[in-house]
């Protein structure tokens, strides 16, 4: 157990969010939504929300072949992101042009984009939602399809 | 401006704080039929984008608001994407699908962005005046970036095509000092006569008390230098030895320091501690020389400006008062020129087995104008390559060229007072005596420009000419400034500046690499903004 956490925790982390679509495309996604959950023995696990069958909650790493299974009766807190929020990063490179005024400007942008970011990173997300409301949001919302073996997860971001 | 930014700082901790809700996702369905599907309310959203969950493990997704369930054959018809059960994407297509082999339907609407259009909306702005801010200081680089008088000898009078800079460090009039700069580009004409043009680029008050020209007399094929010592240094080029070699941390910049070529050499700060020293080593071919001198030309990255700024910001509205104690106590006085004694110059040694030999330090303030000096050396070991060790401040100098040269002999300057003076293209009497005259000062404004006009005299010898200024300045505080006094902070520079360095790096250092590539590729016409007239 505790080497397989070791192993997400070295190969998957920080999971990557990229797969998700921009807000205008969150229905048209074929993927799970990004989910981040700890558990009561304070084990984080992060990725794409694969399937929840029964109490079984299945999450693949974005970026490589793996699945990790929780229990949800050991989940703690979890939150779903549906779609990338704006970053709004274009307010800490601006300054850089405002010469030394940027000893002022540059903090103020930070505060303002930052600001912007936390509010739209947390509108993106949803916070506990009920284990019934969540299965919808997974990529298999049927459960796992007739057959499908676990070797044949492919994840959503194919590095190249 | 100032209070623009504050403005949308509020607006969007306005628009932060209102969006703190906790929220349920309501924009998805599910079913497992499409006559549940059909007879749901969810039906009525705008645009129902449809995902039919197939069997096999497939996804077909609907992909417009137009697909079709026609009841009589149970199909499903429309633009839609076919992913196979990994969720790869098999096949784009108007598809025509059973209703019998999906097992779940999906809906999907578009999701509210009103919020999003509103925070979008407020960083377009912020936008708009960052770039609006930027514009003019790309137009008005010195008004961003720069201090100091500034001094051209060509027709071109773009800031970073300046000759000189003069008295950077002396920014309270105890710290007046008479500076040196060389002027190799300047060429006089048929009858011997030049002129420089001197400007006030920036929001400072210049107080000038004398501009001269010092002229080495000496053979054509001889070139003099500055030293650091404000001695001068009769060379032959002839016996010059390029650079063979030359290491940093980073590895061989031989390249970069071969050649005059404006091609230069420089380190980022260490964000721990900005006080952090580096090294790197020289290697010449001795040739036949006996009396070696180093030969550098360097200048200052934007750390020291960068340190000046911020310590006045700290002053906040106690700046005058902090001046006016600097000035009638001489402890403070030493403590002011503090950041320059911390950060030091470019320390030369020259290496002669397993010792070291200090030789001096190259040392000139401001980030503009380059500085070409020489350092003599001690006698040179009986070797046929010489290696010289350079220990500097971590990204506070940019290095352009080093060389090896043979020293002929020790030279005095003739000096030459300026002939004319003019302002407004008008010839000024007044400026003329001031700037000739020990006891009288000439006072630059921003915007102010002055051409002032010197001769040669008669010689058979060729002159090598160097700018001498002398005077200091007064930094113009500006309102946001105030806002940002931090008497602690000031206080760690004066009693305890290794923490004061220390703490300080972290904020250089987020702002210094892009500082520098902004600075230096803004290669525009200057402008002058105001004037005291």
């Amino acid at each position: 157990m505790l080497s397989t956490a070791f192993i997400v925790l070295v190969s998957c982390a920080p999971a990557r969010l990229s797969y998700l679509p921009e807000i205008d495309a969150v229905g048209l996604s074929p993927f799970g939504a990004y989910i981040s959950l700890q558990t009561k023995d304070d084990k984080s696990y992060n990725g794409e929300l694969i399937a929840l069958e029964g109490k079984s909650l299945t999450i693949g790493c974005p970026t490589l072949p793996e699945l990790d299974f929780v229990d949800t009766t050991d989940v703690k807190k979890f939150f779903i992101q549906t779609y990338k929020y704006k970053s709004f990063a274009i307010s800490n490179v601006l300054p850089l042009s405002h010469g030394l005024w940027m000893v002022f400007t540059y903090p103020l942008n930070v505060a303002i984009s930052s600001s912007l970011r936390y509010a739209d990173k947390k509108e993106s997300r949803y916070y506990n939602i009920d284990f019934n409301s969540l299965t919808q949001y997974s990529r298999y919302p049927s459960g796992f399809p007739e057959g499908f073996s676990f070797k044949d997860y492919k994840p959503a971001i194919v590095e190249k | 401006m100032m209070k623009t930014i504050l403005l949308m700082l509020v607006m969007s901790l306005m628009l932060f704080s209102s969006c703190l809700v906790m929220q349920q996702p309501t924009y998805k369905s599910t079913f497992r039929n499409i006559n549940s599907f059909n007879n749901s309310e969810k039906n009525s959203f705008d645009e129902p984008y449809l995902k039919a969950h197939l069997k096999s493990g497939s996804l077909c997704i609907f992909t417009d608001t137009v697909w079709t369930f026609d009841e009589e054959t149970n199909l499903i018809i429309g633009n839609a994407k076919l992913y196979n059960t990994q969720r790869v994407l098999e096949k784009t297509s108007v598809i025509t699908m059973n209703v019998d082999t999906v097992v779940l339907f999906e809906s999907n609407r578009q999701l509210n962005m009103e919020n999003r259009k509103s925070r979008l909306a407020s960083h377009t702005f912020l936008v708009v005046v960052d770039a609006a801010f930027g514009a003019i200081c790309t137009s008005v680089p010195k008004a961003c970036w720069g201090s100091c008088p500034t001094f051209y000898t060509g027709e071109g009078d773009y800031l970073f095509n300046a000759d000189a800079e003069g008295f950077s460090e002396a920014i309270v009039p105890s710290l007046e000092y008479g500076d040196i700069d060389a002027l190799y580009s300047l060429k006089p004409n048929e009858s011997n006569e030049f002129s420089i043009k001197m400007k006030n680029e920036a929001l400072e008050t210049h107080v000038i008390r004398n501009v001269k020209i010092l002229a080495l007399e000496k053979d054509l094929s001889l070139t003099a230098y500055h030293a650091f010592n404000d001695k001068f240094f009769v060379t032959d080029p002839v016996f010059e030895q390029g650079l063979k070699y030359a290491m940093a941390e980073e590895g061989d910049i031989t390249d970069l320091l071969r050649n005059l070529d404006q091609n230069e050499r420089f380190s980022l700060s260490d964000s721990k501690n900005m006080k952090s020293k580096e090294e790197i080593l020289l290697k010449f071919n001795k040739g036949t020389i006996v009396n070696g001198g180093l030969v550098l030309n360097f200048r200052q990255t934007l750390m020291t400006t960068y340190l000046i700024y911020s310590v006045m910001g700290y002053m906040g509205n106690t700046v005058s008062d902090f001046l006016s104690e600097v000035e009638k106590n001489n402890q403070i006085l030493k403590k002011h020129n503090l950041i320059d004694d911390e950060m030091g110059g470019i320390d030369i040694y020259l290496v002669k087995g397993e010792s070291q030999i200090y030789c001096g330090s190259f040392n000139e303030t401001g980030p503009i104008a380059s500085n070409l000096q020489i350092i003599p050396l001690p006698e040179l070991p009986d070797e046929d390559e010489i290696t010289v060790k350079l220990v500097l401040n971590r990204g506070l100098w940019r290095i352009d060229y080093a060389a090896l040269t043979s020293i002929v002999g020790e030279s005095e300057p003739i000096e030459l007072l300026a002939e004319r003076v003019s302002y407004k293209n008008e010839d000024n009497q007044k400026f003329l005596q001031a700037l000739n005259s020990e006891t009288e000062q000439l006072i630059s404004m921003p915007g102010d420009e002055y051409e002032l006009y010197f001769s040669l005299p008669e010689s058979d010898e060729d002159f090598d000419l160097f700018l001498y200024s002398k005077g200091y300045y007064l930094e113009w505080m500006r309102e946001s400034w105030l806002n940002d006094k931090n008497l602690l902070r000031l206080n760690s520079l004066m009693e305890n500046p290794d923490r004061f360095f220390r703490k300080e790096a972290k904020r250089y250092s987020k702002y210094e690499s892009q500082m520098e590539k902004i600075f230096w590729s803004s290669r525009i016409d200057t402008e002058n903004f105001s004037s005291h007239e």
